[in-house]
């Protein structure tokens, strides 16, 4: 079908349609209102006007023409296709028929004879006009004297897109006219909640390097010319474009680069041409040397960075000012986003950046490498090392590991006791450890390395590991548990951060200077650290601190129950999941089934006694201390939120289950829930159950 | 290379555009009136339709309109077929939603030049 000529198919075509017409033509004679005949009829002209102009059939299309613009008045119904119309106009069929089946047979003389009767029945009113030729667009204007180039600017309706035009695709038909720059015109472009995404709002500066006609430019816009506003005017200075691409980014315009390039020339030659600005002159508070060296060949700081010794207390009080500005900061974002302004709501995006990015730095002018702290126990290591005469390795890695300042101020107790302890009590004495094949010298690493937000500290020994037997003992003697209960290595192992708790058969000099583990284990605790042990029998202890990466602010997660906010630490955060009806109904269980690990939950709105009805679909926060995870209900999850720790007051020194206090955008107070407290109160839950249950 | 919908009463016209586009590398669909045209445009997405306007059943102008409605067709190119080169056509034809129009009678160039301007690879 594909191979079929157009020509011989249109010849087929044009038999079928004067079936059509005779058959509408015959029939109008019986049925002279029958709207639905004089439409097909005319249907079948229109066609075979068209499709023969198509195909070479000239004669046929325009005497179709003449015949189609007389039918069209009886169409429109101004006159009646009377008997002697209808008679003509099947002539006029026949005569076209002719014209396409046996043109040698026609004659145009008959033609015209058969039109001018068709006229007189149609126009009776006018004399037969002279038969007009097909129309064609009128003969253009003799173009405009050539110009060596134009300048386009293009303004398009916004809907263009929507009905199939493609502005970038006249573009690209614009370039195929010659060397094109163009520039869109951006100023149209709203707001993105005001922007609807179909329409366009690009306006372009085209400026065309061809000597081309204007009627090649109106060629290209053909289509859109009435959904556009082209303004058009010949480039007045014209230079040969140089070869360039066809999106040029430099302007051939020679005065404008010029005045682009001149201050990058007088800024790269000022070095050279202007005397320096900073005469070398020492003076005595120059303290810094961040000025710029006169002579290239003085000697450099070789890393490139300038210090500057500042006051301990000054960074603490930048700190605190960036906390309220993050407060304030997040009152502007709350303010802005229940408005509609949506200038406000671009500023307050803008600061909420900038805010967030000067935290950053504070916080990290604030960072000291743990290095510094290391240092300090190599001395130590070695002291106690000859008075127990145990011959001792210390390393140290992760120097550089970065803290916030106060917070190393704060682990060197700790690490001291936990060094200490290493020693003293972890590393056995030669004889033992040759006894049991190991070497004779002992090995405590001290490590810091980064995980995430927070950073982790581990003091590690290769001694002989804890004495769980001697510590449960212990513990029996001190009644803390009762004889014979089931508890796991680890729950036993916490029984060294006791208060008072100590197995050490002899007390050695060097300990019992007043800090016990239960005191490094509350340090860590204040920094919103956590502790946790390890040991494997004759191999070692590794002791582990999870320490976050500062003090004064940090990521949380902002949750409700009841009317109350809380918020939740991040970092301990581990997922959140929803109470499903299931874990709701094993009320006096409190265990919830996460991916098949039970996991312990509490009840916020149970601990904070909170008012009014819960929410209808409670969620569960899984929060996590190393091993331990503990699953907190609440009300509603509200989401992330830059939490600047305020701490609470001496008043409230008793409130466990809080570490501190934040302020939120509205005003409002939200309390930081104690993440450690929490697991552990949970874990005593869990105890009392047991033993309820083994009652 | 595009998907081509010609819509036309008139088998010929509809067979000059096949073997014009075809050759070009274009896959031609074919439907005799705006009905068939609306129903093959339902049943698959096209990077033109090139229609008559005069047609039976379902003329050009009704066609466009139900076409801009599709969600399918939304920016899709339409051109009609016309004979007139008066701009009352033109004018109803582009507010209907077509994006260009081809005059009748055309040279395979011509039609070739207005599928190249609405059809990029």
């Amino acid at each position: 079908m594909s191979a079929m000529d157009p020509t011989e198919v249109f010849r087929q075509e044009a038999s079928e349609l004067f079936e059509v017409l005779e058959g509408a033509l015959l029939d109008l004679g019986q049925r002279p209102d029958d709207r639905e005949l004089v439409d097909s009829a005319f249907r079948a002209l229109h066609t075979i006007k068209g499709s023969g102009a198509m195909f070479g059939f000239d004669k046929v299309a325009s005497f179709t023409h003449e015949f189609e613009t007389a039918f069209d008045r009886v169409r429109k119904g101004e006159i009646k296709p009377t008997q002697e119309l209808i008679s003509v106009a099947l002539a006029a069929k026949d005569y076209i028929r002719a014209l396409i089946e046996d043109p040698q047979s026609t004659d145009d003389i008959i033609g015209e004879a058969i039109l001018d009767d068709l006229k007189r029945f149609v126009f009776p009113d006018q004399p037969a006009a002279p038969a007009a030729e097909i129309a064609e667009a009128p003969p253009l204007a003799p173009s405009e004297s050539k110009q060596a180039g134009w300048h386009l600017y293009l303004e398009f309706e916004s809907h263009i897109l929507r009905n199939g035009s493609n502005p970038l695709d006249l573009l690209e038909d614009l370039c195929k006219l010659g060397p094109c720059f163009v520039v869109p015109v951006t100023d149209g472009i709203p707001l993105l909640d005001e922007m609807e995404p179909e329409d366009c709002y690009l306006k372009w500066d085209v400026k065309l390097h061809a000597a081309c006609d204007k009627d090649a430019i109106d060629d290209v816009f053909m289509f859109v010319s009435d959904e556009m506003k082209l303004t058009l005017s010949p480039l007045e200075q014209v230079e040969a474009p140089a070869p360039m691409p066809l999106f040029n980014l430099l302007d051939e315009d020679p005065a404008p680069v010029a005045e682009m390039v001149a201050p990058i020339v007088e800024v790269a030659a000022a070095p050279v041409a202007v005397p320096p600005v900073v005469k070398a002159e020492p003076t005595p508070e120059a303290k810094f040397e961040s000025k710029p060296e006169p002579k290239p060949e003085a000697k450099r700081d070789d890393r490139g960075i300038a210090t500057v010794r500042v006051q301990a207390e000054r960074l603490d009080e930048l700190m605190d000012r960036v906390g309220e500005l993050v407060i304030a900061q997040a009152r502007l974002t709350q303010l802005a986003s229940s408005g509609s302004d949506l200038s406000i709501k671009m500023i307050a995006e803008e600061i909420e950046r900038l805010a967030s990015s000067l935290r950053d730095t504070t916080m990290g002018a604030r960072m000291v490498p743990i290095g510094s702290l290391f240092g300090r126990f190599r001395r130590l290591v070695h002291d106690l090392s000859r008075d127990l005469s145990k011959p001792v390795e210390f390393v140290t890695t992760g120097e550089d590991t970065e803290l916030d300042k106060t917070m190393i101020e704060c682990l060197a107790d700790p690490l001291v006791h936990l060094i200490r302890n290493a020693i003293d009590h972890g590393i056995e004495d030669t004889a033992t450890r040759s006894a049991n094949g190991k070497t004779e010298q002992g090995r405590i690493e001290l490590a810091a390395v980064h995980s995430g937000a927070q950073v982790l500290v581990t003091v590690k020994d290769n001694g002989g590991g804890l004495n769980t037997a001697r510590i449960r003992a212990k513990a029996e003697e001190q009644g803390l548990i009762a004889a014979g209960a089931v508890l796991t290595d680890h729950e036993i192992h916490q029984f060294l951060f006791h208060p008072g708790f100590s197995t050490a058969q002899t007390i050695s000099a060097l300990s019992g200077r007043g800090v016990g583990m239960d005191v490094v284990k509350r340090t860590i605790e204040n920094m919103r650290g956590t502790i946790d042990l390890s040991t494997r029998p004759g191999q070692g202890t590794t002791v582990t601190l999870r320490l976050p990466l500062t003090l004064a602010i940090i990521e949380g997660l902002l949750i409700r129950v009841g009317e109350g906010r809380y918020i939740i630490p991040l970092s301990a955060v581990e997922e959140c999941v929803e109470l499903t009806a299931e874990d709701e109904r094993s009320r006096g269980r409190n265990f919830l089934n996460v991916r098949g690990n039970l996991v312990p939950f509490l009840r916020l709105r149970e601990i904070m006694t909170a008012s009014g009805a819960p929410d209808r679909h409670q969620k569960t926060i899984i929060i996590s201390t190393g091993e331990t995870r503990v699953g907190l209900v609440a009300d509603q999850i509200i989401g992330n939120h830059q939490t600047v720790i305020k701490s609470l007051s001496k008043l409230h020194s008793d409130v466990t289950i809080f570490s501190g206090a934040t302020i939120l955008g509205d005003g409002t107070a939200a309390l930081i829930l104690d993440v450690a407290q929490l697991v552990a109160l949970a874990q005593s839950k869990v105890e009392k159950q047991h033993i309820s249950e083994a009652a | 290379m595009a998907t081509i919908l010609t819509v036309d009463d008139s088998p010929s016209i509809r067979q000059m555009i096949k073997v014009v586009l075809e050759p070009a590398g274009h896959s031609v669909i074919e439907a005799g009136d705006g009905a068939q045209g609306l129903a093959k445009a339902q049943a698959g997405k096209l990077d033109l339709v090139i229609t008559d306007l005069n047609m039976p059943v379902m003329n050009g102008l009704e066609l466009i309109r139900a076409l801009r409605k599709l969600p399918s067709a939304v920016g899709m190119p339409i051109v009609f077929l016309t004979t007139e080169s008066n701009d009352t056509v033109k004018q109803e034809a582009k507010s209907a939603g077509a994006t260009g129009w081809i005059t009748k009678p055309f040279k395979p160039e011509q039609l070739l030049a207005v599928v190249g301007k609405l059809v990029r690879a």
